[in-house]
């Protein structure tokens, strides 16, 4: 037996330790001997430890990776008692029998139903319902689920919501299935490959039922369907992933990387994109495929063992599957290439539904030729298409070909007109041959235009996504890449929005290094946390050189004119680098602090230096001299500046501003909360401070007064600095928004948007622009051109924003509490009715002016743009829903809950007309263009076409149709009156032909669709919906063409401007934004900006 | 209907985070186990937005990720470095319990010891190494603190918090040189324990 190790013996075989180690190989063992004589033990530790030590130089030496951990903890064990010990207890009605699974997002038990008394699987949700609203939402969604009504789908009898000590929780009670996984049942029933594939095309059947009620999965995978005794396949947790989510900005993310790990394989590469809101059905066809895949080879398509979360994702996205015949050369053909289809990268060249790939199996199994064949002959052309530089030059050698085709033809029967000389029907001939030749040239040039608009859709999107990650040279090459003719208002977009700055320079800092900036400099440095500073030339944005105390920096501070910089080190170790010396890489130990300073600063030319130490006491140095000119001890200093005139500003962790003139100290003005940032504009007259509060104030030095104090961020802010011409301030802070102000005011003049993460310090620039540095690692030029392009998020009254109209110079929206504003392209709100406390959901406009309904109990018409009252009605019977002008301003039609539509004259109010229109209760309602076809909406989904004829006042009916069967919020018509759209809560879009009333479905949101906008043009559809994105889709195709996501609430209200550029939303969140696009940038020419 | 936004969930107050800190450079154990939820939930929310914004080429560093929680709940200038010490100290903790439990869990899965109906299938690396085993490191480093506490914090908060030596000596409060001597004796030590580990469960078997 070992000797018990005791720190002092420990402490002794450490010394040992560390002595072999110095000591030559051959000296070892004698140092052993000598050391631990009569000491066995102790000699036997030193040896087996040093024996170790070649192997343990590589032992632990890269550091855990905690990223994957850190991501499977969202979804796993919280510890809450909820998840064991429930045996035995009742649930809400069910008598908990035991744990029959765990998943990430709750544990599943066996359970008996009270009432009516049937053995049941219950799901209880991990995550708590926070608040009422998630609870709605959540009985929301399990209402839809319990609809799904298919033998292939486990049935949710009932989900609900039960209290327990954590909080509220969502439960399910589903069909308790006993049976095998599909897996295991493929294993044990020993099935061949048809009978898997026949088995599979069920599979498909039962999803495509649930898609066409509008669920998604979202996860499927082989333990998530099980095949019962009888063989019917069951899929589990169908949109039970969706119904969980309680948040849609954060959990979309969390639920999928809950079950990330187990799940990962069967994600569709939009999926592991990380875009959980671009899921939609064609995710879950491609999760069949895998699912397929899996069934048949017995392999997963991608081989991601052991391999990062990153770099598994990436070949999911990246990399083609492994092919089926390398398992087993009988897959090869047919079978293959119908797996392939379901596992294409692109979502647009998958099968479009289950539906499809259900059909294509059945097609293969009865020995018909496939479909996918023949897309994949389309997929090879469109590969081609790719090849060439452009896709339309690849339509026009197609047509050239068939143009010479069709010559030929010709030729060929003018030959046989000669020879033959039966001259009528050789022409005749030659005719039909013209025509054959021509109507193919029509198929092919239509299939052609069809596959070049898929590839420009395929560009947005795969520029949308660049986007997301911050890659901007990609976003603009692929936009480059957009044949002109087909650019659409997203194009304009996304161009802006990529170059919101000006430029950006990945400059990689890590941690919170921030930088330092002169305004006349023509350099910079940044800072990496604890290495080195790296100095880069302000104009091109290249590397100049490095330099590198061996303390490491931890902070920088430059003149204005750039020539000294100050590096801070983590001890309080100052350099002070004169960057025109010969070297200014080698760094010059100026002096030395008590630990970390906390502000740094130069005056211009860097003759005077503030520096404020970690126990905030700050000293006011001479450079030249090195002399202390001032010293202010235990005011707890968190910033200071230098006024040029001599004078001095400091700020203080109670959030106090004061100056310093000799030994008087003058309060300014006060933060809530500590002082984080001063800035002394370039006339020297003028201070800008920001502080934890999130406030920016502004102070006149010469009078010492207050001039404005603006709360701009609900977070803390974190810079501050002045325009070189002193009218406009930038604040930055947590929120990683770029704000500028109006100097005179502190009104909000621009924003901008493309940090990450924590801004940290900007610098007005002599050349107008800005820089800032962020913790996200980049530096960024803008200015106000470049912000202003794309997106402006305009925070009107802090209530809900409800209803958005166009008017002839902007846009009117409403609130929640009903007052309205006007709101002008640039963001600018002026107030036009204050607020009566009563939410109406009526607002139209027409040429000079617009109304609007108070509660749901009256109307109101005012004067545009003025906003006087020309009337209001006397209270109406019937709850008022929606109105709608007529273009030429005669006529407001009204729809009431009741199921009445009225129609009053704008003039004076007077109620022309009353009609029981919509049993079921009338909602929304619209005019054609010239004023003489209303359509109205049922609030189920009844649409009735009406004539009206204005002399007569009289409202015919025309035609009827029920578009959904679903709840309707929104209703629009394009400006041509061609096109009628119709946006409902199966999350569903219609959009209507209004000469056939046919409509083709748009599927892509995950939630109620409650707004919606044509452009002026027709080409294009604005929605807005429940899950807080807005969509814009092209209405030639009903393809979605991108996705905007700066809400944070529902989105109520979708508007396009006049010109078609501004697209205008609104939403609960209390913002509207507007954002600017078209098929050329505005303001600014791609080609220039890309010009870095 | 529409309704009214619902505010934003209150995130702890940093002036709180502060003074338990302040408890924990004290010595206070108690303000570790207060400390250690909001770290963990911080650090959580952060792994996942950079899943979401980084490229998928991007290896995310643990130190990359405990710089940025601080930055976000602690404000840096109110605070002396000793605490931003420390708060590294209970973030490298916390890495490691996630890590320990993480292992734990699949352990249990993989034994068989779940639902009958949860696969964990063979998809992605959770490991922190290709063989490394997390919960034989963790009882070895619990050894290990036994006879040498500063020994077992310096694999702690270079491992598990992605540390570099200069970083754990400040957090530790000793030299450079002590902190890379105790990181080479407790290398030798723990591979020397866990292979014995290894060698025990082996010869439990045969």
């Amino acid at each position: 037996m070992s000797a018990p190790m005791t720190p002092e013996r420990w402490r002794r075989l450490s010394e040992l330790f560390e002595r072999a180690l110095e000591a030559a190989d051959a000296d070892r063992a004698d140092l052993i001997d000598a050391e631990c004589a009569g000491d066995s033990d102790l000699a036997e530790q030193l040896r087996s430890l040093l024996a170790m030590q070649s192997g343990a130089e590589q032992f632990l030496e890269n550091p855990a990776d905690v990223f994957s951990p850190l991501l499977a903890e969202a979804g796993e064990g919280d510890g809450s008692g909820f998840s064991d010990g429930l045996e035995g207890r009742r649930v809400a009605g069910y008598r908990i029998i035991k744990q029959i699974g765990e998943g990430g997002m709750g544990v599943v038990y066996l359970a008996e139903q009270l009432k009516p008394r049937r053995t049941v699987a219950l799901k209880i949700i991990r995550a708590g319902l926070a608040t009422p609203t998630v609870v709605k939402r959540f009985e929301h969604e399990a209402h839809i689920l319990g609809r799904l009504q298919h033998p292939g789908i486990a049935q949710i009898y009932e989900a609900g919501a039960a209290d327990d000590a954590t909080g509220v929780r969502g439960f399910f009670a589903m069909e308790y299935v006993r049976g095998k996984t599909l897996v295991e049942h493929a294993k044990s029933a020993g099935l061949g490959t048809r009978e898997k594939l026949a088995l599979m095309a069920r599979i498909a059947d039962a999803v495509q039922h649930a898609h066409q009620k509008g669920v998604i999965h979202r996860d499927l995978k082989p333990s998530n369907i099980l095949v019962d005794d009888q063989g019917q396949p069951k899929i589990l947790d169908f949109g039970v992933a969706r119904a969980t989510d309680s948040d849609v900005s954060v959990t979309t993310l969390r639920t999928s990387v809950g079950q990330l790990i187990g799940t990962l394989p069967y994600m569709s590469p939009e999926q592991v994109v990380g875009d959980p809101a671009d899921v939609d059905t064609r995710s879950d066809v491609y999760a069949l495929g895998v699912t397929l895949y899996e069934m048949l080879t017995g392999r997963l398509p991608h081989n991601i063992k052991s391999r990062s979360l990153p770099e598994a994702a990436r070949i999911i996205r990246d990399e083609e599957p492994t092919r089926l015949s390398t398992t087993d050369k009988n897959l090869r053909g047919d079978v293959e290439t119908i797996v392939f289809k379901a596992l294409e990268k692109n979502k647009t060249e998958r099968y479009q539904s289950a539906a499809e790939f259900a059909a294509d199996i059945r097609r293969y199994l009865s020995g018909a030729p496939i479909g996918a064949r023949r897309d994949s002959a389309m997929y090879v052309l469109n590969r081609q298409l790719r090849r060439y530089r452009g896709a339309a030059a690849a339509a026009a050698v197609i047509g050239l070909a068939l143009v010479a085709f069709a010559a030929y033809a010709a030729r060929q029967s003018a030959a046989n007109e000669r020879l033959a000389q039966r001259e009528s029907l050789a022409k005749g001939e030659a005719i039909a041959a013209r025509e054959r030749a021509e109507a193919e040239r029509a198929r092919a040039d239509s299939e052609a235009e069809r596959l070049r608009r898929e590839l420009y859709f395929g560009r947005i999107g795969y520029a949308q996504a660049a986007l997301a990650q911050g890659d901007i040279p990609r976003v603009q090459r692929l936009l480059k890449e957009c044949p002109e003719d087909l650019r659409g208002w997203e194009w304009g977009y996304l161009s802006a929005a990529s170059d919101q700055s000006k430029r950006a320079l990945q400059a990689r800092l890590p941690g919170w290094g921030g930088g330092a900036f002169g305004r006349s400099a023509p350099l910079f440095a940044t800072v990496r946390v604890g290495e080195d500073a790296v100095l880069w030339d302000a104009r091109f944005g290249t590397e100049r050189f490095r330099i590198a105390p061996a303390e490491g920096v931890m902070d920088a501070a430059m003149s204005a004119d750039g020539r000294w910089l100050l590096l801070a080190g983590r001890k309080g170790e100052i350099h002070l680098q004169d960057l025109q010396a010969e070297d200014p890489t080698s760094p010059q130990l100026w002096r030395t602090l008590d630990g970390q300073p906390r502000a740094l600063r130069l005056d211009e030319r860097g003759e005077r230096i503030v520096v404020i130490d970690a126990n905030g006491d700050l000293a006011l140095i001479d450079r030249q001299t090195g002399e202390e000119l001032r010293r202010i001890e235990g005011r707890d200093l968190t910033a200071a500046e230098l006024v040029p005139d001599g004078r001095l500003i400091i700020g203080d962790a109670k959030g106090e501003v004061s100056l310093v003139n000799g030994d008087a100290v003058t309060p300014l003005g006060a933060h809530e909360s500590s002082v984080r940032d001063l800035a002394i504009d370039p006339s020297g007259t003028l201070l800008a401070s920001v502080g934890n509060d999130g406030a920016v104030s502004a102070f006149d030095l010469k009078t010492g007064d207050n001039l404005w104090t603006k709360l701009v961020f609900k977070n803390k802010a974190t810079a501050v600095a002045w325009a070189m011409d002193s009218r406009t301030v930038y604040a930055g802070g947590t929120e990683a928004r770029l704000e500028a102000l109006d100097a005179t005011n502190g009104e909000r003049l621009w924003n901008g948007l493309g940090h990450a993460s924590t801004i940290l310090k900007i610098c007005g620039q002599d050349s107008g622009e800005v820089l800032t540095t962020s913790i996200d690692g980049t530096v960024r030029w803008w200015n106000e051109a470049s912000a202003k392009r794309a997106e402006r998020v305009v925070p009107l009254t802090g209530e809900s924003l409800v209803r958005a109209a166009r008017t002839p110079d902007g846009f009117l929206v409403s609130d929640w509490k009903g007052a309205v504003m006007r709101l002008d392209q640039n963001g600018r709100a002026r107030p036009l009715r204050p607020k009566d406390d009563q939410t109406g959901f009526g607002l139209t406009s027409f040429p000079g002016g617009a109304a609007m309904s108070i509660g749901q109990t009256a109307l109101e018409v005012f004067t545009l743009p003025l906003g006087d009252r020309l009337w209001r009605s006397p209270e109406v019977e019937g709850k008022l829903m929606a109105l709608a002008a007529t273009p030429d301003a005669g006529y407001i039609a009204a729809t009431f809950l009741d199921g009445h539509l009225s129609i009053y004259s704008a003039r004076d109010g007077a109620e022309v007309l009353k009609v029981d229109a919509h049993p079921e209760g009338a909602h929304l309602i619209a005019w054609s263009p010239n004023g003489r076809t209303l359509y109205s909406c049922g609030v189920q989904g009844t649409l009735k076409v009406w004539s009206w004829d204005p002399e007569a006042g009289s409202l015919t009916p025309k035609a009827e149709r029920r578009v959904t069967g679903a709840g309707v919020w929104t209703m629009s018509i394009s400006a041509d009156g061609s096109q009628l759209f119709i946006g409902s809560e199966d999350y569903e879009g219609h959009l209507l032909s209004t000469a056939t009333l046919e409509d083709r479905p748009l599927v892509g949101h995950q939630g109620a669709i409650y707004s919606s906008c044509f452009n002026p043009a027709g080409d294009r559809l604005a929605t807005g919906g429940f899950d807080n994105t807005t969509r814009i889709w092209d209405t030639s195709t009903g393809e979605e063409v991108l996705t905007l996501r700066s809400h944070v609430y529902a989105v109520y209200g979708a508007c396009f401007d006049g010109s078609g550029r501004t697209l205008l939303t609104i939403s609960g969140d209390g913002t509207a934004i507007l954002r600017q696009g078209g098929s050329l940038p505005e303001g600014a020419d791609l080609a220039s900006s890309s010009r870095r | 209907m529409p309704s009214s936004p619902t505010p934003a969930p209150a995130t702890p107050p940093s002036l709180e985070l502060t003074r338990l800190l302040d408890a924990v450079s004290e010595g206070n154990r108690s303000a570790v186990d207060q400390l250690l939820p909001v770290v963990y939930h911080e650090l959580r929310g952060l792994a996942q937005r950079r899943l979401a914004a980084e490229r998928a080429d991007h290896t995310l560093q643990a130190t990359a990720l405990v710089h940025e929680a601080y930055m976000k709940l602690i404000d840096q200038r109110e605070v002396r470095w000793q605490n931003r010490a420390h708060f590294f100290g209970v973030a490298a903790l916390a890495m490691r319990r996630i890590l320990v439990n993480h292992a734990k869990a699949k352990g249990r899965i993989k034994r068989g010891g779940g639902g009958a109906k949860v696969e964990l299938t063979d998809g992605a690396a959770v490991t922190a190494g290709p063989d490394l085993d997390i919960v034989a490191l963790d009882e070895a480093l619990k050894g290990l603190a036994l006879v040498d506490e500063r020994a077992a914090r310096v694999v702690e908060l270079r491992f598990f918090g992605g540390m570099s030596v200069e970083e754990t000596a400040e957090v530790l409060g000793i030299a450079p040189a002590t902190v890379k001597r105790d990181w080479t004796l407790a290398r030798a030590w723990l591979l020397r324990e866990i292979q014995k580990g290894d060698e025990h469960e082996r010869d439990g078997e045969t």
